[in-house]
């Protein structure tokens, strides 16, 4: 079966399981669930860096959904649905935490953005050299403000727009916290190539 | 343009890029180089995006919580998830790497001993103490009531003592009796039913000895037992008129049933 072919089949799944839950069938739930749990943990996992919350915030963003679904009239689609849903669920819980999801509006470029002098050239580039492994530490790594910016635009692909919205700060914040997020993963990232080229 | 002023302007480049940053980059290997590396940042990230498995504990929770509120009807069939594909897979390499095997071992080892760890730890008071204190202002724990006092005009014990089942067997006689009444079709020739329509000298003195006993409940008591003689007023009078209705007839014995339990809570009342 091709991608284009899979991905409808998929839709008519889903569509079907939708309406299916709205009736109360369990296999329903079930259905929807095994559609989109690795989206919607791996979008908890990334924002908090903690396995035990992530799962919490999983299934309350699922129990969220199961409870108005409902209401669901398919005037957006049922992931986007699900997805913002899971967003707020996991901004709530770093709200209540008292985890800074964005430090005040702070567009001014700060002494780790000024320009340093790295000695090497086109070798010293990551090109080629991140792996999904490394990538996932260093994310876990960042700062709760950067790391949460740092996901919803880079790997969920959210706008600034929306983030903003989202997460209560300004376009220019949310644009100035992803590239301090991707400067700050550049350092990890080389910082993590030079330490494994030295073990080598 | 400086790199300085390159630098700045980062956070907002967007797809176009102008003469003079495109100059910059062109001149500049450093800035051309940190520009890839955070544009390749960004690619990389895309690839993040759903690549991880929550545990099978997630959907146990979410299945349990969603039949506890009632969301779900059927029964949910366990679906075998892809890992269960890859067992047979698993367990041919485990044959072949000792390595793994060992790491497997010393897991199921792990496994078995955290079994051990059951009921090995003891909370602290302080636990009970909450559940108490919420129990308490929930209402599922009652205070417990006070010895009565010595009253020396009190009713021997044994008299008390068999009002309850005499009464609950009064009742439910009565209900087989207006049962059987109320079965006959033709209702000109049907003897008239006993109604026991008011309060009876043994339920007046069940509301005496409340009264006695514990004086706050008194009112709730009586109320209670008025509405339930106005119940089976209405039960009976519904049995009388419908002699072939099944429902009116078992409404009328559970109206029966429920005054026996008002005379049993009196006497358990009164007894402590």
């Amino acid at each position: 079966m091709t991608d284009a072919r899979k991905s409808q089949s998929d839709r008519h799944a889903e569509a079907a399981a939708i309406e299916r839950a709205k009736q109360g069938d369990a296999e329903a739930f079930e259905t929807l669930y095994n559609l989109h749990k690795r989206r919607v943990y791996s979008l908890c996992l990334r924002m908090t860096a903690n396995t035990a919350m992530a799962e919490d915030l999983t299934q309350e963003a699922f129990l969220q959904l199961f409870r108005k679904i409902g209401t669901f009239r398919g005037e957006s689609a049922f992931s986007t649905w699900l997805h913002r849903m899971a967003v707020n669920v996991v901004l709530m819980q770093l709200r209540r935490k008292g985890l800074p999801l964005t430090p005040l509006d702070d567009t001014m470029p700060s002494e780790e953005d000024s320009p340093k002098k790295e000695p090497g050239g086109e070798d010293m580039r990551l090109a080629g050299s991140i792996d999904r492994l490394r990538l996932e530490e260093a994310v876990g790594a960042l700062p709760p403000g950067y790391r949460t910016v740092f996901v919803l635009h880079d790997v969920e692909g959210y706008e600034h727009n929306e983030i903003a919205e989202m997460v209560g700060c300004s376009i220019g914040n949310s644009k100035s916290q992803l590239h301090k997020a991707r400067m700050k993963l550049r350092e990890l990232l080389h910082a993590s190539r030079a330490e494994k080229a030295t073990r080598a | 343009m400086t790199c300085e002023e390159f630098q700045r302007i980062l956070p907002e480049l967007g797809s176009g890029n102008s003469l003079e940053r495109v100059a910059h980059l062109r001149s500049c290997s450093q800035c051309a180089g940190l520009l890839a590396d955070l544009n390749e940042i960004a690619r990389q990230a895309k690839q993040l995006q759903g690549s991880l498995e929550p545990s099978p504990r997630v959907w146990q929770c979410i299945e349990t919580a969603l039949r506890n509120e009632g969301l779900v009807r059927g029964s949910i069939a366990l679906v075998p998830s892809a890992q269960d594909a890859h067992s047979l897979e698993d367990e041919a390499h485990l044959q072949s790497c000792q390595p793994c095997a060992g790491v497997r071992a010393d897991l199921d080892e792990i496994s078995q001993q955290a079994r051990l760890l059951q009921e090995s730890d003891e909370p602290s008071p302080r636990v009970w103490n909450s559940i108490e204190i919420a129990l308490r202002n929930e209402g599922l724990i009652r205070q417990p009531r006070p010895e009565p006092p010595r009253v020396r005009h009190a009713a021997p014990r044994w008299k008390l003592a068999w009002l309850v089942p005499l009464a609950a067997a009064a009742a439910v006689i009565l209900g087989v009796v207006v049962f059987r009444t109320t079965q006959a079709p033709d209702l000109a020739s049907a003897p008239p039913v006993q109604v026991q329509s008011t309060t009876s000298p043994e339920e007046e003195q069940m509301v005496r000895m409340v009264a006695d006993r514990t004086p706050s409940l008194s009112a709730a008591y009586e109320a209670d037992l008025k509405a339930v003689n106005d119940y089976i007023r209405e039960a009976e009078g519904s049995a009388k008129a419908n002699p072939r209705d099944e429902m009116a007839h078992q409404h009328l014995m559970s109206a029966y049933e429920q005054r026996a339990m008002i005379y049993e809570m009196a006497m358990n009342r009164s007894l402590r």
